[in-house]
């Protein structure tokens, strides 16, 4: 899914410079460079359609991805300005552990990577046995320990989960969707069979 | 050069620079080293993302368009990690928390406390 990924985006930045070259009357400025990177991108992504539906659905799940971190990230900035312009400041700050349902390395990557810049949230440390996640927050979404456990789980996490399962084999998905160390052991010990 | 176009980076570079100031303020306001890290991640990296989207408009160029597509991501995916990696270190050496800061969820763990220093091979 990766190769694939990387070969889409090169085809279609050859694709926008052929545009550019030949095409008159698209200008060559930013904003014709970035319209006729949409269009190729896009023109690629409907072609994909006929080869593989798994990895069009899985860029359906990025753009997912995209726009609630967008939101995610001005609304935190605007909550941030809001809580500092104001004299008083009232934060109810903790420290959670999350538990985490990704099991590959690049998922958690990415979970901590987003989530230091969505609302409140720093991440602090991962335990040792890659289960939870101590996430730090100003604001302490509904009150208790167990909403804002349920905050992370429906809101990121959940994204994640969802390209995770299209974008790797079929043997992995068990392991990434189980949570037993003991389901991972007998998958890798059937591997080797 | 358009005046809609002029008025456009203007307005960019005033929430770009009004950020940075509202992030400049919130180290000094708020109460506790970890609050203030996050309000510096947060607040400083929208403020560098506007900057930058503002001198793209302005100069209207292909080549400074690529540039500061390259600075956007590589600061968007820089300064999270380096805030990660901040606050683990301050956890490492037991900076202290705010007084009404719940840890219930976090002394009942003792697996970040007991980090041990593993000789390497």
């Amino acid at each position: 899914m990766i190769i694939l990924f990387s070969i889409h985006l090169l085809a279609s930045i050859c694709l926008c410079y052929w545009i550019l070259e030949l095409v008159p009357f698209v200008p060559e400025t930013a904003g014709g460079a970035i319209i006729a990177f949409f269009f190729s991108i896009t023109l690629l992504w409907l072609i994909c359609y006929l080869f593989s539906k798994r990895y069009f659905k899985l860029v359906v799940q990025i753009m997912y991805l995209c726009k609630y971190f967008v939101k995610e990230f001005i609304r935190s900035n605007i909550r941030l300005t809001k809580e500092i312009i104001t004299p008083k400041i009232n934060l109810h700050p903790a420290v959670v552990k999350v538990p985490l349902q990704l099991r590959t390395d690049v998922g958690v990557m990415v979970l901590t990577n987003i989530s230091n810049l969505t609302p409140g949230t720093l991440v602090v440390g991962i335990s040792d046995d890659r289960k939870h996640l101590f996430v730090h927050t100003i604001y302490l979404e509904g009150g208790t320990l167990e909403t804002f456990k349920k905050y992370m789980r429906d809101g990121l996490e959940k994204r994640l989960l969802n390209i995770s399962s299209l974008s790797l084999s079929g043997v992995e998905i068990q392991t990434s969707g189980g949570g037993d160390s003991d389901s991972i052991t007998k998958i890798k010990n059937s591997n080797k069979k | 050069m358009n005046n809609l176009t002029l008025i456009l980076t203007a307005i960019l570079v005033l929430l770009g620079s009004f950020t940075m100031l509202i992030s400049a303020i919130g180290i000094l306001r708020l109460p506790d080293f970890y609050s203030r890290l996050s309000a510096v991640t947060k607040n400083s990296t929208l403020g560098v993302l506007l900057i930058i989207m503002a001198a793209v408009l302005y100069f209207n160029n292909i080549e400074v368009m690529l540039k500061g597509l390259g600075i956007m991501f590589f600061i968007a995916l820089t300064s999270p990690t380096s805030a990660y990696i901040i606050a683990k270190a301050a956890i490492h050496i037991k900076v202290p928390f705010w007084n009404k800061t719940d840890l219930t969820d976090f002394d009942n763990s003792d697996t970040e406390e007991e980090e041990e220093i593993k000789p390497r091979k």
